[in-house]
């Protein structure tokens, strides 16, 4: 009998599997990847996003439900066209629209977000969190639309992973990815090691002929503020991200680059990132062009003072990055 | 016109010209760039009220106006006296603070400075006097603060109970309720017009 009992288990383990396997429909995946060459679809991508113009949610707007975890209120939104949107509001619609212009930009991947100034909400409101924002009548100002469209970029759950120990390190877009965390100053750098429905990194799977995996980091929420620990931070703040501009590289030793980043999970977002990542990067960093930012802020929701204070501040960065890898020596007075 | 009002005139009409010719200010963060408080930013906000310099520097300077008034008598003058109305004003503080966050977070509220956007000294003077009394919504929408008010009367309630006998308990309780709003006011101001000079500055 004692023998019976595990083989039973490890019978039904075994056909549990299958079948699980055979409800999958196996397709033909390319090697993951975390880094493609950008397209460069010009201005479009900084007005509109990376999905383009025609993407853009159309009103009216049909209320679906409200999202109950998470930090943020969250809603979940069909537009006019039967597009489904995942809707936020509050401190993260600048630093998620205008992050996910910016990464693109640069070749990673992010899920297209649009800045919607003010709209409506129809059907039966039932809302708990998010009452703080839209009012009785659906009507709603500042909110950050996601595309959530599972045909073209597909989030595979509980596919987390993490910022220490993944496929990726040692590889210069890896290094990339972790540059633009600190360039735009996202401190809430979670991975698996804080919990699957804790991270920030995940697997996507991209539509096409070929379906292809691509590794991604993918809240960028935080971002546009003050780096550091939990009194100091703060996200969508001009001053902050300003004032932190300077301390952005602290040194370079040799091969090796210093930051004076802070945040979640901070060494492995720092450390390991040489003069030569910088040569990698500083070309893609370098197309961005300073009226591509500024038009990427303000279609964003960014006003014109804020956009001025955080375009200043982004170039200095970018300018500060292209100096060492240039130079291999950390921007003057440093 | 005599000397100084012509001094006084100069000086503000230095200070309104730069206000207004000034570019963008990228130094402060303004009520322009007010995002909806988390509960985290709260409990920051609440550890940084209680343990904050500004904490020390607005109960040093409220106990500082008690020792001129030598208010109340029984605490006597001198340093023992001082430390005394220093340590009463730091425990209303403290109570004042906890419930005025404790009510913030049931009603939705906001309390923080946020530097004014405008450019307007009056404008500015305005805004920074008022702020006190006011909170901010979600969106930004400034309101009636309740928690503020509620926070405050209950501190300066609560300090009664180790105030000397002599002070009678209502009169000198809502004596503390209008001095802590005419000190905030006073440092809002501070905090507006020479933000560096508290060692401390707004959001």
């Amino acid at each position: 009998m004692k023998r019976i009992i595990p083989c039973l288990v490890l019978a039904f383990a075994a056909s549990a599997e299958q079948d699980s396997t055979a409800d999958r429909v196996v397709q033909p995946v390319k090697p993951a990847v975390i880094w493609r060459a950008p397209v460069n679809i010009g201005m479009e991508n900084w007005t509109c996003g990376p999905a383009g113009c025609d993407y853009a949610p159309k009103p009216p707007f049909q209320f679906v439900k409200e999202d109950v975890e998470g930090t943020f209120p969250k809603l979940t939104v069909k537009d006019a066209k039967g597009r489904t949107w995942s809707v936020k509001f509050g401190g993260k619609v600048i630093p998620e629209c205008f992050s996910s212009r910016f990464i693109v930009a640069v070749g990673y991947l992010a899920e297209p977000s649009y800045f919607v100034s003010e709209g409506k909400l129809q059907g039966k409101l039932q809302l708990r969190r998010s009452r703080t924002f839209v009012r009785p009548d659906g009507t709603f100002r500042r909110a950050r639309f996601q595309l959530r469209d599972e045909k073209r970029i597909e989030f595979i759950k509980n596919s987390a992973w993490s910022l220490a120990d993944n496929p990726f390190r040692g590889t210069h877009e890896f290094a990339g990815l972790r540059v633009l965390l600190m360039l735009l100053s996202n401190w809430d750098a979670k991975d698996v090691r804080d919990g699957q429905g804790e991270s920030n990194t995940a697997v996507f799977r991209l539509a096409g002929a070929q379906p292809e995996l691509q590794y991604s980091f993918f809240d960028w929420g935080s971002t546009l503020g003050r780096w550091g620990g939990q009194m100091r931070r703060t996200r969508s703040d001009p001053s902050g991200y300003m004032a932190d501009t300077p301390k952005l590289i602290t040194a370079v030793y040799g091969n090796a680059v210093e930051w004076g980043f802070e945040g979640k999970n901070e060494e492995d977002v720092r450390s390991g990132i040489t003069v030569d990542d910088l040569r990698w990067l500083s070309p893609y960093l370098s197309r961005i062009t300073d009226e591509e930012i500024r038009a990427g802020l303000k279609a964003s929701g960014a006003s014109e003072r804020q956009t001025a204070c955080w375009a200043n501040a982004i170039e200095s960065r970018i300018r500060d990055i292209r100096t060492v890898a240039q130079t291999g020596r950390a921007p003057t007075g440093r | 016109m005599n000397f100084r009002a012509a001094a006084i005139l100069l000086v503000f009409s230095g200070l309104i010209a730069s206000a207004q010719t000034r570019p963008f200010d990228c130094s402060r963060r303004t009520a322009e760039d007010y995002v909806a408080i988390t509960r985290t930013e709260r409990v920051a906000d609440y550890v940084r009220s209680l343990t904050g310099a500004e904490a020390f520097i607005y109960s040093g300077a409220l106990a500082g106006y008690d020792q001129w008034k030598n208010h109340p008598k029984e605490w006597g003058e001198g340093a023992l006296g001082y430390s005394r109305r220093f340590g009463d004003r730091m425990a209303a503080n403290i109570i004042g603070e906890s419930f005025q966050h404790g009510f913030a977070l049931g009603l939705g509220e906001d309390n923080r400075y946020f530097y004014s956007s405008s450019h307007n000294v009056a404008e500015r003077f305005g805004y920074a006097v008022t702020s006190p009394f006011l909170a901010r919504r979600a969106t930004g929408r400034r309101t009636l603060s309740l928690s503020a008010i509620g926070g405050v009367a209950a501190g300066s309630l609560i300090q009664q109970a180790w105030q000397p006998r002599s002070t009678w308990p209502i009169r000198n309780a809502a004596r503390s309720f209008a001095l802590t709003f005419i000190f905030r006011a006073g440092f809002n101001l501070v905090k507006e017009f020479a933000p560096k000079a508290l060692g401390t500055e707004a959001q």
